[in-house]
């Protein structure tokens, strides 16, 4: 069965739902759990300085949210939830990520926060599903 | 209905918001991408012209851009290291500056105040460019990294002080602009910080913002009047209040909102409109040609003397290539050549094109290739102020392993 479980959270509505089936499956199973969640990267050729420190404030401060929120679902089901955040494209990262730490399932929401550009661009969990070296779990909203 | 002006408002800032949304998914500033909103606008949407009030706007937004740039910059980073950071600044501008305006003037026939706008345009560099590229890697606050940013703030300091002067009439209102100034300048960080102290920078009423927008039209004003450019004053404000923003981010963060939400959009793609693709099409030899004399004249001004501040080879081309790159001020300096009739729209499409390009290109390179590691730009502070045999056995090591690193 599954040792180590990755999954994506963002904060949105799909992200929490993703993240309850996640903590429920890995409690059963005992599996091990790691939240993650994909920051964009800083603007680049900024006019002012402030435009980038003000970006990653407002970063820093969303991520401390995300921090307290992966801790009271720990807390919640009783188990150890890891938690971090890496800069980059969300598919790419999560994909490479899973890889490298040897994640061998991927449990994401169909719909986060992107889904105006999901729908023209492919979301980002269809493109995990594609790419990923491991089982990917889609949790839909309605669930 | 293009007469409207809440249509031809309604036009501009829905351009605005395409802008920001794409800036938003494709990491991009939202400048860069106003001005290539502009540039298609200009180009495919048959938007040709400004109006009155939009060339306001648009004014105000370069103002209070500049303010802010001026505003930004460290006065403590500037002052240590002042020796190298003034040195490779002003190289930074003076080489570029005079090669450029003698290749434009001499090679490519433009006259001498073309030329010299040129010579401006891209001399400059971007302090908030080099600041996105170095705190990517954590470089920002390190000794070499404050040291960068300085330079670059001397550099635009140059620029500041040609464009605000070699096109100025001298005459008795230059003298009453230079005088009333210089007051001003004195006065501000303790009319400043009194206004904040006083009535509170959480007044809904906003004092403070008020009264450097006041101190900003004045002296703009008056700037005018002597046929100076308004940029000259506001990075010179910025500049003396720095160390008040420093303490008091509110001020900063506020203006900068007002600013991108109402002026700066304006700016940017007013700045985009003027160019002509098939202007930059005729004239793509020129641009690259302008493009690599700006980086070259650059590297001969930078890194000679970044090797005599013991900078090796990769830290040197790194800091020359930070050096090479431009934005804000290239952009103010070539659109008041044409505001001004001092160049013509192909003109500004080569100049504005090569600004572009070199916040770009330079970046790439030195990223892709130069990268230096964060305990490199860490110990070249320790070494730099004091001496080689100072530094410590871990700072010889990282360099010493570094260097071998690049040998291979």
């Amino acid at each position: 069965m599954y040792k180590k479980i990755l999954v994506g959270y963002d904060g949105s509505e799909g992200s929490k739902i993703a993240l309850t089936t996640a903590a429920e499956l890995a409690k059963r199973i005992g599996a091990q759990l790691k939240a993650i969640w994909i920051k964009s990267k800083l603007p680049h050729y900024p006019e002012t300085i402030s435009e980038i420190s003000e970006e990653q404030a407002a970063a820093d401060s969303f991520l401390e949210g995300l921090k307290k929120d992966v801790l009271e679902y720990s807390l919640k089901y009783g188990i150890e939830i890891d938690f971090f955040a890496v800069a980059g494209n969300p598919a790419k990262v999560i994909v490479s990520n899973a890889k490298e730490q040897n994640f061998d399932l991927i449990v994401l929401s169909n719909q986060g926060h992107s889904s105006l550009w999901g729908t023209s661009l492919g979301h980002t969990a269809d493109r995990v599903s594609e790419h990923a070296h491991c089982s990917v779990l889609l949790v839909r909203e309605s669930e | 209905m293009l007469e409207n002006i809440w249509f031809v408002a309604a036009i501009w800032m829905g351009l605005a918001l395409i802008a920001s949304i794409i800036s938003i998914r494709v990491g991009i500033s939202v400048a860069l991408i106003e001005i290539l909103i502009g540039v298609l606008a200009g180009n495919f949407l048959g938007i040709h012209k400004t109006t009155e009030w939009i060339n306001f706007l648009a004014m105000l937004g370069s103002g209070v851009l500049t303010f802010l740039a001026g505003a930004e910059i460290d006065p403590t980073s500037l002052k240590s290291n002042i020796k190298a950071s003034f040195t490779i600044g002003f190289l930074s501008f003076l080489l570029p500056f005079i090669f450029i305006w003698f290749f434009a003037q001499f090679v490519l026939g433009w006259s001498m105040q073309q030329s010299q706008i040129a010579g401006i345009s891209l001399s400059t560099t971007s302090v908030a460019v080099v600041y996105a590229v170095m705190i990517e890697k954590g470089l920002g606050s390190t000794p070499l990294g404050k040291m960068i940013l300085a330079a670059c703030f001397i550099t635009d300091f140059g620029t500041v002080i040609a464009l605000g002067l070699l096109f100025a009439d001298f005459n008795i209102w230059l003298l009453v602009f230079v005088v009333v100034m210089s007051v001003m300048l004195w006065y501000m960080p303790r009319w400043t910080r009194f206004i904040i102290v006083r009535m509170g920078a959480t007044r809904v009423s906003e004092p403070e913002v008020k009264f450097i927008l006041f101190i900003l039209f004045f002296l703009g004003g008056l700037a005018t009047t002597a046929k100076s450019e308004a940029v000259l004053p506001a990075y010179l404000v910025g500049l003396v209040v720095a160390g008040v923003f420093l303490r008091d981010k509110t001020l900063v963060n506020r203006m900068r909102s007002i600013a991108f939400a109402i002026f700066t959009p304006f700016y940017f793609i007013k700045a985009g409109l003027y160019v002509s693709l098939t202007d930059l099409w005729a004239a793509i030899v020129v641009i690259l040609v302008f493009l690599v004399i700006k980086m070259v004249t650059k590297l001969i001004g930078v890194y000679p003397f970044a090797r005599t501040f013991k900078m090796r080879h990769k830290e040197a081309s790194y800091t020359s290539l930070l050096m090479a790159t431009g934005l804000t001020f290239g952009t103010i300096s070539a659109l008041f050549g044409l505001n001004n009739k001092i160049i013509d729209q192909a003109q500004y499409t080569i100049l504005v094109t090569v600004v572009i390009l070199s916040a770009i290109i330079p970046t790439l390179i030195a990223q892709r290739f130069f990268q230096p590691s964060e305990a490199v730009m860490i110990a070249w502070g320790r070494l730099f102020n004091g001496n080689n045999k100072s530094a410590s056995p871990a700072d010889k090591k990282e360099l010493e392993t570094e260097e071998e690193k690049n040998n291979v």
